[in-house]
C-alpha cells in the first residue's frame, strides 16, 4: 500500500508500566480517512493504545506512526507541535472549559494551535448544529450539544486524526446517534481519520473496522464496510 | 577605576564583535580577521590623533562621529519606516541596496569606533603611558571577546539580525562605551542641545503666533506650557531622540506585511502561516529590546558619571566699607593661581551667592558658580573641564570666562597688587538676575 | 517638454519630498549650529532670505496638494470599484487579491455580509461590501494641514514686517499708512475661570471720526493691514525733575517698572543717572491696574550712590538740590504691529491639525473602513474577489477567507 494514503502504521508497538503490560507486539495499518473502532472491557490496552496513536505518551518497545511521521523520533516540541497539528481528541467527559463561552473554547484550541480566528470558529460551531449557542457557557448545554462543542474543537484545527474516547458514553440514544451522524458527515467533508474507543456494539456499527483488544493484544479484527489492512 | 572601565569596555566590545560576527554572512575565520584588524586598526589610529591634538579636540572630534552616527540611525530607521514593504518595486530594491552595503560597512565601521573610543578612554590622559595601554587594551579586547563569544554560544538561543537590528545593536553598544567618558558621552550635551531647541523654538512660535505672554495665561496652563520650557524637558527630549531608532525599527518589524493566504483553502493551515510570520516578527524583536536596555545602560551611566570631580567647599568672604570684595591672588596655603577651582560664598541679606576663581593657563577667571541655563548646581573640576552637576555638561578649560550656554557666567572685576577686586553691586545683581531666571525658568517646575 | 513636465510633476508629488525637506532643513540647522549659539534664530533668517528655501518650502505646500488631489482620484475609484461600476482589475487598491474558481451565490454571499454588519452592493453576478468610515477625510485634512503650515511658514519668513509701538493711554497713536487714532483707554482685570487666559487686557482705539475699536490679548485685533500684538504692560511715570544747576525737566517717562520689582534708569544731565523701582507693600492694588504706585528711587553718579528716597504718588522727594516729584502716570503697553499674514496660515493649519487628529484616532480604531468584493469573470469563469481594510483587518480578512471557502467548497459539492 502506497505510504501516503496510511494514516497509521505501528510496529510491534508495545508499552509496559513497570512490571504490567499494556500493550503488546501491535501491528496496525489504518488507511486514511478509515473509521476504526477499538472495543474491549476495562484494562484491555484501549486508552494506552489512544494515548501512543495522539503522541501523549511513548511507546516503549516498537514504533508508531501518524501522518507519516515517527514520533518514537520526536522531541518534546516536536511531539506537541504534532498533537496541536495533526490530531484532535473527544473524551467521555468533555474537558471544555467552564468559564469560556462554547465560542471562545473553541477559539482557545485555535489559540494553542496557531492565531483565533472567530469568524471561522463560529462557522465550525454551526457546522456541527450550535451556531444558536454560541454564547453560552458549558453548563448551560445539554450533554449532546456540550459533546458537539467538542467535535467542534477537535476539528477547528483541521487533524489528520480524530482520536474519540467514549464519545457518547454519557449520551443517551437520540444524542448517541445525533453526534455519530455528525462525525460521519464531516469525516466525509473534512477527509479525517478517526479511531473511536467505545464499549457498545451499536457505536461500533458506525464504523469501517473493529478491532477487539484483551490484555494488550488485538484479539480479532472485523471489516464493517471497508477493508482491512 | 579605569580597570572597571576597562573591563566594562571589553565586555561591550565582546558583544558588538558577537553581534558582528553572527550576523556576517562570510566565512567566521574572514570575519574575525577583520574586525580584529577594524579594531586595531582604530584603537592605533586614536594615538597620533591625541598627541597632535591640543586638549579636548581629539575627543570633540570623536564624539561628532558618534553624534552623526545616532543621527544616521535615526534618518536609517526613519528611511526604513518609510520605505516598508508593499512601497513598490524600486524601493524594495533601494532598501535591498542599502542593506548590502550597511552589511558590508558594519564589520570594518564599528570596530574601528570602537577601537578609537576604548583608546580614548583608557588612554585619554597624558599621564599614562599611551602605547602600552593601547596594547594591552587590544589583547585584552580579543581575549574578551572570545570569551563573549564562547558564552553566547552556550545559549539556546540564537539571535536573528536584519541589517537594521544589526547596526541599531551596534550603535547602542557604541553609545553605551562612549557614556564610559563624560568627555565621549552623547546624551548629557544632547539634553543640553534639546533644551536649547526646545526653548528658542517655543520662543520664536510664541511670537511669531503672537500668542500672549505667560503673565495673562492662567497657571493651570502655563504649568502645562510650562513644561517644555523647563530644564526637564532637554532630558525626556533627549531621551525621545535616545530611543527613537529603537523605536522606530520596533515599528518597522511590527509593519512587515503578513503574508498574503488568501490562496489556501484551510483555516488551520491559513492560522499557521499567519502565527509563523508573527513569531518571526516577534523574533526580530529582541535585538531591538536588548539595544533600548544597552540604551538605558548608557542614560544611565551619562547621569550617573563614575567620575570624581574637584570640589572644594565655598571659603566665605566678607566685602569692604567701599562694596569691594578682595581676594589676595596668594595667602598662606591658598594660592589662586594653582591651576585648581576655588570657590567663595558672599551673602547680602537673604542672598548667599556662590562663585569661583580659577587660573586657565593663560589668565585667572572669576565666574559664577552657576550658568544662564540650568538651576544653580554648580561646577566641579575634572580634566581639563569643569563639569555641570545639574546637566552634566563638560566645559572645557579653555571656554571658561566666556559667557554662553552652559558655561559658568563671568563675573566682572579688577586686578591690582596681587589682588582681584570684585563689586558686591555686580556679583549680586548677576547672582539674583541669574538665579531668578534659571530657578524659575518660564514654567516654575524647578 | 512633456517628459520635463512629467518628471517636474512626478517629483513634485513624490511621497518622499516632504521627510527629504524636513532631513535638509535639519542638516542645514546642524551646520548653523556649529557657528552659532543662536542656530535657530540664524537658521530662520537665513529661510526668510533666500529664495532657493523659499521655493523648497513652496515645493511641500505643492505636494502636499497634489497628493490630495491623487488621494481624491482614488478615493473616486474606490467608490466605483464598490458599485461594481469599475472593473475589479485594481490589485493594488486591495491588500489581498485572488481569483479562484467557484461558484458566487450572491444573495448568500450577502446575506452573511449583511449579518456580520456591512452594507451590501448586489448587482448581476457581484456582490461588494462595506463598513465603517473612511479615513479619506483625516488623510485631507492633514494633507491641508501640511499644506497651509509650509505655506504659512514661506509667507511668515519672507514678508512679515513688525514694528515696535507703545500705546501710551491718553496720548495718539501714530502708524505710517495708517489714520491716526488716540490711545482712548487701557484696562487690565482679573478674569477668573477663563479657560486659558488669567487676566484681559482691553485697549480702546478712537478714530478721528469717532469711531472706536477695541483690542483685546488673544486673538490679536487687525489694525489696518498688521496685528495689533500686546508684548509688555508698563507704566509710565510723569516725573518731574530738578537738577541743580540745570533746572527742571518734565515729562512722561517711557521706562520700564512693571511688574513691581523691574528697575530702570532715567539717564540725568553728565554722569548722573537715577535709578527707580516701584515701592512695593502688601496688600497694594496692581500698579498697572490701578494707574496709581509709589517709587523708590536712587541717585547715582557713574557706579556711586549719592542718596535715595522715596516718593509718593503725586509727592516729592528732594535732597542736595536734586528733586523728584511723581505727578502722575499713564498705562501703557509695549505693542508689536506685525504685518503677517502666514500667522492667519499656520492657525488655519493648526485647526486642520486638530480636526484630522481628532477624526482620525475614532475612525482608525473604533470604526475603520472595510471592504470586499467577489464578481463573476463569465470570460475566464472564475470568481474575482478582493478585500482590503483601513483598521481591524484581521476579522475583516477572517470573513473573506471563510467567504472564499464557501465560494470554492460550493463548486466542489456540485462536481
Amino acid at each position: 500500500m502506497e505510504e501516503t494514503q496510511v494514516i497509521i502504521r505501528t510496529e510491534q508497538l508495545g508499552r509496559r508500566y513497570g512490571a504490567i503490560t499494556a500493550l503488546t507486539s501491535l501491528d496496525l495499518v489504518v488507511e486514511k480517512g478509515d473509521w476504526l473502532t477499538v472495543m474491549g472491557h476495562s484494562g484491555s490496552g484501549k486508552s494506552t493504545l489512544l494515548n501512543l496513536l495522539g503522541g501523549l505518551d511513548r511507546p516503549t518497545e516498537g514504533t508508531v506512526q501518524v501522518a507519516g511521521q515517527d514520533l518514537s523520533g520526536l522531541s518534546e516540541n516536536e511531539l506537541a507541535r504534532f498533537r496541536r497539528e495533526q490530531i484532535g481528541i473527544i473524551f467521555q467527559q468533555h474537558h471544555l472549559i467552564p468559564y469560556l463561552t462554547a465560542l471562545e473554547n473553541v477559539m482557545m484550541a485555535q489559540y494553542i494551535h496557531s492565531v483565533v480566528d472567530e469568524v471561522e470558529a463560529r462557522g465550525a460551531l454551526e457546522r456541527v448544529g450550535m451556531g444558536h449557542r454560541l454564547r453560552n457557557r458549558p453548563g448551560e448545554l445539554s450533554g449532546g450539544e456540550q459533546q458537539r462543542v467538542c467535535i467542534a474543537r477537535a476539528i477547528i484545527n483541521s487533524p489528520a486524526l480524530l482520536l474519540a474516547d467514549e464519545p457518547t458514553g454519557n449520551l443517551d440514544g437520540g444524542a448517541t446517534r445525533m453526534v455519530l451522524e455528525l462525525l460521519r458527515e464531516l469525516r466525509a467533508e473534512e477527509g479525517f481519520s478517526i479511531v473511536l474507543v467505545t464499549h457498545n456494539q451499536e457505536v461500533a456499527a458506525w464504523g469501517d473496522r473493529t478491532i477487539q483488544m484483551d490484555d494488550g493484544l488485538v484479539i480479532r479484527d472485523d471489516l464493517v464496510g471497508g477493508t482491512p489492512a | 577605576m579605569i580597570l572597571r572601565s576597562a573591563l566594562s569596555l571589553a565586555l561591550l566590545w565582546g558583544l558588538l564583535s558577537c553581534c558582528l560576527l553572527a550576523a556576517g554572512e562570510t566565512g567566521r575565520l574572514r570575519r574575525r580577521i577583520v574586525l580584529a584588524f577594524s579594531f586595531t586598526a582604530g584603537a592605533v589610529g586614536m594615538l597620533p590623533l591625541l598627541a597632535s591634538m591640543p586638549g579636548d579636540l581629539p575627543f570633540a572630534l570623536l564624539r561628532m562621529f558618534i553624534a552623526a552616527l545616532l543621527l544616521a540611525m535615526v534618518l536609517v530607521s526613519s528611511a526604513a519606516l518609510l520605505s516598508a514593504p508593499g512601497r513598490g518595486v524600486r524601493s524594495t530594491i533601494w532598501r535591498e541596496r542599502c542593506a548590502g552595503w550597511g552589511r558590508k560597512m558594519a564589520p570594518v565601521l564599528f570596530p574601528a569606533l570602537n577601537g578609537a573610543l576604548a583608546t580614548a578612554i583608557l588612554a585619554g590622559s597624558p599621564s599614562t603611558s599611551r602605547l602600552t595601554v593601547v596594547a594591552v587594551t587590544v589583547v585584552t579586547a580579543f581575549l574578551v571577546a572570545s570569551l563573549v563569544d564562547l558564552l553566547i554560544n552556550m545559549l539556546p538561543y540564537r539571535p536573528r539580525f536584519t541589517t537594521l537590528t544589526l547596526f541599531l545593536l551596534a550603535s547602542s553598544l557604541l553609545f553605551c562605551s562612549a557614556a564610559f567618558s563624560p568627555r565621549l558621552d552623547l546624551f548629557a550635551p544632547l539634553s543640553m542641545k534639546i533644551m536649547k531647541f526646545t526653548h528658542d523654538f517655543l520662543h520664536q512660535f510664541m511670537e511669531s503666533m503672537l500668542l500672549p505672554d505667560h503673565l495673562f495665561i492662567n497657571p493651570p496652563t502655563w504649568n502645562f506650557v510650562g513644561f517644555f520650557f523647563s530644564q526637564e524637558i532637554g532630558f525626556w527630549g533627549a531621551l525621545l531622540l535616545w530611543f527613537a531608532p529603537v523605536l522606530l525599527v520596533c515599528l518597522v518589524v511590527s509593519r512587515t506585511p503578513l503574508p498574503s493566504v488568501a490562496h489556501v483553502r484551510q483555516g488551520a493551515r491559513r492560522r499557521s502561516l499567519i502565527a509563523a510570520a508573527l513569531r518571526e516578527r516577534r523574533g526580530l524583536l529582541i535585538i531591538p529590546a536588548v539595544a533600548a536596555l544597552v540604551l538605558a545602560f548608557s542614560v544611565y551611566r551619562s547621569q550617573f558619571p563614575d567620575v570624581l570631580y574637584w570640589d572644594p567647599a565655598p571659603i566665605a568672604v566678607e566685602a569692604t566699607p567701599a562694596g569691594d570684595i578682595a581676594i589676595p591672588l596668594k595667602q598662606g596655603e591658598l594660592d589662586l593661581r594653582d591651576g585648581k577651582l576655588h570657590k567663595f560664598s558672599y551673602s547680602q541679606g537673604s542672598t548667599l551667592v556662590r562663585f569661583f576663581v580659577l587660573e586657565r593657563g593663560d589668565a585667572v577667571v572669576v565666574a559664577l558658580d552657576a550658568c544662564a541655563i540650568c538651576p544653580p548646581d554648580g561646577y566641579g573640576q575634572g580634566e581639563g573641564s569643569v563639569f555641570c552637576y545639574y546637566c552634566k555638561t563638560l566645559i572645557p578649560l579653555e571656554t571658561v570666562g566666556r559667557p554662553g550656554g552652559c558655561n559658568p557666567v563671568p563675573v566682572p572685576f579688577t586686578s591690582s597688587d596681587q589682588t582681584l577686586r570684585i563689586s558686591t553691586l555686580q556679583l549680586v545683581n548677576l547672582w539674583n538676575s541669574t538665579v531668578q531666571v534659571t530657578t524659575k525658568n518660564a514654567g516654575g517646575k524647578r | 517638454m512633456k517628459r520635463v513636465l512629467a518628471t517636474a510633476v512626478s517629483i513634485m508629488s513624490h511621497r518622499l519630498l516632504l521627510p527629504t525637506v524636513c532631513v535638509l532643513f535639519l542638516f542645514l540647522y546642524i551646520a548653523v549650529a556649529f557657528f552659532t549659539d543662536e542656530a535657530l534664530v540664524t537658521l530662520i533668517q537665513l529661510i526668510g532670505h533666500n529664495p532657493l528655501a523659499l521655493v523648497l518650502l513652496a515645493l511641500v505646500a505643492m505636494n502636499a496638494l497634489l497628493g490630495l488631489i491623487a488621494d481624491i482620484r482614488s478615493w473616486r475609484i474606490a467608490g466605483k470599484a464598490a458599485a461594481g461600476l469599475h472593473s475589479a482589475g485594481t490589485e493594488s487598491n486591495f491588500y489581498e487579491a485572488l481569483a479562484v474558481s467557484g461558484r458566487l451565490d450572491t444573495d448568500e454571499t450577502a446575506r452573511i455580509l449583511s449579518a456580520e454588519g456591512y452594507q451590501v452592493t448586489v448587482r448581476e453576478g457581484f456582490v461588494a461590501a462595506r463598513r465603517g468610515w473612511s479615513l479619506f477625510l483625516p488623510r485631507m485634512l492633514w494633507r491641508l494641514t501640511i499644506c497651509l503650515l509650509f505655506v504659512g511658514v514661506a509667507l511668515s519668513l519672507s514678508l512679515r514686517q513688525s514694528q515696535r509701538v507703545p500705546l501710551i493711554e491718553g496720548e495718539a497713536l501714530q502708524i505710517p499708512g495708517i489714520p491716526p487714532r488716540t490711545v482712548e483707554r487701557i484696562t487690565l482685570e482679573d478674569v477668573p475661570g477663563h479657560w486659558f487666559l488669567q487676566r484681559r487686557l482691553a485697549i480702546t482705539l478712537a478714530g478721528a471720526d469717532g469711531q472706536r475699536d477695541n483690542y483685546g490679548i488673544y486673538p490679536p485685533g487687525l489694525l489696518g493691514p498688521g496685528f495689533l500684538y500686546p508684548r509688555y504692560l508698563a507704566v509710565a511715570p510723569l516725573l518731574r525733575i530738578t537738577e541743580p544747576g540745570i533746572g527742571v525737566s518734565e515729562g512722561y517717562q517711557l521706562i520700564m517698572l512693571y511688574p513691581p520689582g523691574r528697575e530702570d534708569v532715567v539717564a540725568l544731565s553728565g554722569d548722573y543717572r537715577l535709578k527707580l523701582v516701584i515701592l512695593t507693600r502688601e496688600g497694594m492694588a496692581d500698579p498697572f491696574a490701578s494707574g496709581r504706585f509709589d517709587l523708590h528711587v536712587r541717585l547715582l553718579k557713574g557706579d556711586q550712590l549719592l542718596f535715595e528716597g522715596d516718593v509718593p504718588f503725586g509727592g516729592r522727594f528732594e535732597s542736595s538740590g536734586f528733586a523728584v516729584e511723581l505727578l502722575d502716570a499713564s498705562r501703557y503697553v509695549v505693542t508689536d504691529f506685525v504685518n503677517d499674514y502666514g500667522v492667519l496660515c499656520i492657525w488655519m493649519a493648526c485647526v486642520a491639525a486638530l480636526l484630522a487628529v481628532t477624526l482620525y484616532l475614532p475612525l482608525r480604531f473604533l470604526w475603520p473602513h472595510r471592504f470586499m468584493f467577489f464578481s463573476i469573470d463569465s470570460e475566464k469563469m472564475q470568481i474575482v474577489s478582493g478585500c482590503s481594510s483601513e483598521g481591524k483587518s484581521r476579522q475583516n480578512k477572517a470573513l473573506y477567507y471563510d467567504l472564499l471557502d464557501k465560494i470554492c467548497r460550493e463548486e466542489s459539492r456540485n462536481r
